[in-house]
């Protein structure tokens, strides 16, 4: 069906082409009359051609698009979209359920840093007092700006949390001592 | 001009026969032309059908897949806290190790109570941090004889036969550092 309306486009516009050729050979042997009557036939002519060309454009397009959405909300679309919905949920849960317990063991871990560092700082604060009080006792046989020295290295050791150079210093006074 | 009139009609006959030969041999294959329509119908309504049931089992799938994670998601929270409680106690049984050490030296210094304290904190760490189930293990057996170790000096001490420091504790903390 679209194929005859297309041949019939074509053959008017050939009519008017063969218009066109006309109006020449008229203007040619000098039939002005003619030619001006051949010209505006065939302007018109094309016009119709072309306009029925887009008009069958148009139809086409509208054929196609009303068939892609016809296919597009058939029943065996349907089913195969909720089908690859379904393998995409499957992938989703199986990925939530990774990251999940990737999360549970990691803020587990978090907590228990927690509980290591508050029992750090408890023991910290008694070797610091523990280390002061034996710095104290040594005071009278340091001199006064090694005894401040040490008492401020010992306080930034410890603001620190760094056990091992609190010992090291408490080393380091036992042996001047 | 009969000469035109002609040619047309030979064309128009040509266009006719055309016509009719397309007819008879679209008449002639109809019955398969039906055929083809009700296989393809068919086709299509297996498919669909195989498409539903397919889709009804991922579903299903998914039902059991969701409860299985969940299940073993409330498992590993259970673990999870299982687990701190466990290190917790691990912690406050180190605190007391220390205090029975300090209990049982009278003139223990501070810094060498807290040394083994913070040596067994270290080799608690490292057991719990451990992927490979038997280095835990064999780390948890060290934690233990070094807790085994320093419980012995205490003893020493408190009935009168150890010295002034706790040597096998020391002894140990002084190997491990080596090792290193």
């Amino acid at each position: 069906m679209s194929a005859r309306f297309l041949y019939g486009a074509l053959l008017i516009a050939s009519f008017a082409m063969m218009l066109f050729v006309g109006g020449f050979v008229c203007l040619q042997l000098g039939f002005s009359l003619l030619m001006a009557l051949f010209y505006a036939i065939a302007g018109k002519v094309m016009l119709l051609a072309f306009g029925l060309l887009v008009l069958l454009g148009a139809v086409a397009l509208s054929i196609a698009v009303a068939r892609s959405l016809t296919r597009y909300f058939s029943c065996e679309m349907k089913v195969l979209r909720r089908l690859l919905a379904m393998h995409s949920f499957n992938r989703q849960v199986a990925q939530r359920a990774l990251l999940e317990k990737r999360q549970l063991l990691y803020l587990s871990r978090l907590k228990r840093e927690r509980f290591f560092r508050a029992n750090n700082r408890k023991h910290l604060r008694n070797l610091f007092g523990s280390i002061h009080q034996e710095l104290h006792a040594v005071k009278p046989l340091l001199p006064e700006t090694t005894y401040k020295s040490l008492r401020k290295a010992l306080r930034a050791h410890h603001r620190h949390a760094d056990a091992e150079a609190m010992l090291a210093l408490r080393k380091q006074f036992s042996c001047r001592g | 001009m009969s000469r035109i009139a002609d040619w047309f009609g030979d064309v128009l006959g040509f266009l006719r026969r055309s016509r009719d030969d397309n007819l008879q041999w679209r008449l002639s294959r109809q019955n398969e032309v039906a055929e083809l329509k009700q296989a393809r119908a068919l086709a299509e309504q297996a498919l669909v059908a195989e498409l539903k049931k397919r889709a009804q089992q991922l579903a299903h799938e998914l039902a059991l897949n969701k409860a299985r994670n969940s299940n073993e998601l409330a498992m590993v929270k259970i673990q999870c806290k299982q687990d701190l409680k466990d290190y917790q106690q691990y912690l406050q049984s180190l605190d007391r190790l220390k205090a029975s050490l300090q209990a049982s030296y009278s003139h223990l210094p501070e810094a060498v109570a807290f040394t083994i304290h913070h040596h067994a904190k270290q080799l608690l760490n490292r057991m719990w941090d451990a992927d490979d189930a038997q280095e835990k293990l064999k780390i948890e057996m060290h934690l233990l004889q070094f807790m085994a170790a320093v419980h012995e000096d205490s003893q020493a001490s408190l009935q009168g036969q150890g010295e002034t420091l706790p040597q096998k504790a020391l002894a140990i903390i002084d190997a491990d550092l080596e090792l290193k």
